[in-house]
């Protein structure tokens, strides 16, 4: 099979599978409480712009180039490769350029779209802040591009044993990108693109030359892209689950004094320790926490405040409900002599542990910030009862259909 | 002590592969469970540590059917399975917690007895790490302690062989024969024929769903008409009888 046929099944594979999750993603109340969030936002970088005056401040340069320097770590090479292809492709070893150059193709114009998006975003703060022209803009935006596809081209050359020492290389790499954004806001935009192009071409002959010498590193390479996969997964997960999301479990000494009084039943032992040491769930947990403490503490009144705590309270119950399916596959659990009623018992004490935690952080943000104001009461004690439910009749109504 | 199968019809969905399988694996005895792949020793396998649940006849332990007391028919039970199962989460020590726990052994009896096993199969330096990232044969010998540090009435041991290497294999034999002595009831299905020859008291030849002969090696040699036959000649000329009626 000739590669560019193996990349276009890949790559329609992976896009049915970006299409069937987005799903999932659009359709959660996740959205609206994030479109809230970007309308806040939105309406605060817009009063920012408004303000800026005439003049540009001294400080706009740099902050400028720090986030475009940072927008050119967004969007990361997809190769699509899998485990199995490390002996299943081991025949196709030196055609595998072919393949990379098509999955750089693809890359790049993911990214130059998502540079776009960002440009966009920035115009208003460059055309306005900084006085720029459109047509400077645009000249920008195709610096970033050339720029991008330049970090790209290094990460497929990477798929390469060359004797260039990483660290070294992609310091001064970086040290460049950022040489070239400060020529071209600081100094001359036509010269940052002439540099940018020579860094484009500069880069794809590196490729050229370490595809040469055919030693294609595989396990990076699968390393990479599964790395990739789970940042990807990890996203929709907080939406829906994923099946990949399994392994990840980090020991997590520190934590061990919560888990002392576990030891009076199986289930809790287990669910307490899956909770804590799996990033899937305990990740989940503190990312939306964080997400509804940052919401809440600019909240501008308390009925938002409170929308918002039960959202996420909402949320992060009915996300962590698939930590009780977890074990289900374990035929140990199955075949232990011991009274079935306590799983559920003990999902259900963990999950209000879990829950009650939250609340108090929430409501300490929620109720503090105000300094205490009598209709704030509200809050802790509507998404107290929230809690309630969700450990009660939600709960029953999750198991009953899923076991 | 004893494993009872009895008229057992069964498997995963409403086709049986399992066909009347009737066997007995008492006290002080290791019956070896031999067949090829897809023969139904899984399958059986299965149905005795209750993930499946028979379409007919019927499994007991010391005369206890799971439906009818399924705490102390499980009570009675250790599993070994054929790959390592272990939880992600959970320390090398925190596995044998979970299984006193489990099987509401005594703390400190138990310990002690995990303890030697751990010396015995070199893992005593690893209580703190997760066993999920261990090679094969290191988990398998997780498998080992947890399924023989509950002093079980009951063992059903699935393919242990595989993946240990010749000292663990040796310390498995050893166990195995002190477990016996002490009383409990073995049932092992391997492929490793000249092991099960050398170790097993009784034999359970499973062909395409269906028993195709039981008995000990002596009797085994009779039903196949010669007396110098080893287990392995028994095996493969009973698949190959078994192709030519296909």
């Amino acid at each position: 099979m000739p590669m560019n046929e193996i990349w276009n099944r890949r790559l329609k594979k992976y896009q049915s599978m970006l299409l069937r999750y987005s799903k999932y993603i659009l359709n959660d109340h996740f959205v609206l409480a994030l479109l809230f969030f970007a309308g806040g936002l939105g309406l605060a970088y817009s009063n920012f712009v408004r303000n800026l005056p005439q003049k540009a401040f001294w400080w706009e340069q740099p902050i400028l180039i720090i986030i475009l320097f940072l927008l050119l770590h967004v969007g990361k090479l997809a190769s699509l490769l899998e485990e199995a292809d490390k002996i299943f492709l081991l025949p196709k070893d030196y055609q595998m350029k072919d393949y990379l150059k098509l999955a750089l193709k693809h890359s790049t114009l993911v990214s130059c779209a998502t540079q776009l998006i960002c440009m966009l975003v920035l115009a208003p703060f460059i055309l306005r802040g900084l006085q720029w022209s459109f047509g400077m803009w645009c000249t920008l935006l195709v610096v970033q591009c050339l720029l991008k596809l330049s970090c790209l081209t290094l990460v497929v050359t990477s798929a390469y044993d060359t004797n260039v020492k990483q660290f070294l290389q992609q310091f001064c790499f970086r040290l460049t990108l950022l040489i070239v954004l400060a020529v071209g806001l600081y100094l001359n935009l036509i010269l940052s693109l002439l540099f940018s192009l020579i860094l484009a071409v500069v880069t794809n002959y590196f490729f050229n030359k370490a595809s040469q010498r055919h030693v294609f590193k595989w396990n990076d390479v699968v390393v990479y892209e599964k790395g990739r996969l789970m940042t990807l997964y990890r996203f929709i997960n907080m939406f829906t689950d994923v099946p990949q999301i399994v392994g990840q479990t980090k020991r997590r000494k520190i934590f061990d004094f919560l888990l002392r009084s576990t030891s009076g039943n199986i289930y809790l032992f287990l669910y307490s320790r899956s909770f804590i040491r799996q990033s899937s769930f305990s990740g989940l947990f503190l990312r939306l926490l964080f997400l509804a403490g940052i919401i809440i503490f600019f909240s501008p009144n308390y009925l938002f405040s409170l929308l918002i705590a039960c959202l996420f309270l909402y949320l992060i119950g009915i996300q962590l409900f698939g930590l009780y399916l977890t074990f289900e596959d374990n035929v140990f659990t199955h075949i232990y002599p011991i009274d079935e009623s306590q799983q559920s018992f003990a999902f259900k004490k963990l999950l209000r542990k879990i829950l009650l935690l939250a609340w108090i952080i929430l409501n300490v943000i929620a109720v503090a910030k105000p300094l205490f104001k009598v209709e704030y009461l509200l809050i802790p004690v509507i998404s107290l009862g929230e809690i309630y439910l969700i450990t009660g009749i939600f709960l029953r109504n999750y198991i009953k259909k899923n076991t | 002590m004893t494993l009872k199968i009895n008229g057992l019809v069964g498997g995963y969905s409403r086709i049986p592969v399992l066909k009347d399988i009737s066997f007995e694996v008492n006290s002080g005895q290791l019956v070896g469970l031999i067949g090829l792949n897809g023969a139904g020793k899984s399958t059986t396998i299965n149905h005795i540590i209750g993930l499946l649940e028979p379409q007919k006849g019927n499994i007991t332990i010391d005369d206890i059917k799971l439906k009818d007391n399924p705490k102390a028919y499980k009570g009675k039970l250790a599993y070994m399975p054929e790959m390592p199962v272990l939880y992600q989460e959970l320390t090398l020590k925190e596995h044998l917690e979970l299984t006193i726990m489990a099987y509401n052994l005594d703390p400190a009896d138990t310990w002690k007895r995990a303890n030697e096993l751990l010396k015995t199969f070199r893992l005593d330096n690893k209580l703190d790490w997760f066993p999920a990232n261990f090679s094969k044969g290191m988990r398998q010998k997780v498998m080992i302690v947890c399924a023989f540090m509950t002093k079980a009435q009951v063992y059903v041991i699935d393919e242990p062989f595989l993946g240990l290497d010749p000292l663990a294999t040796r310390d498995l034999l050893n166990l195995v024969d002190t477990e016996k002595k002490r009383g409990a009831a073995i049932l092992m299905s391997t492929h490793v024929l000249s092991t099960a020859q050398e170790y097993c008291d009784y034999f359970v030849l499973l062909h395409q769903g269906k028993i195709r002969a039981q008995g000990d090696l002596e009797e085994l040699r009779s039903i196949f008409n010669d007396k110098q036959a080893s287990l392995t000649d028994i095996y493969l000329g009973m698949t190959q009888d078994g192709h030519a009626n296909e």
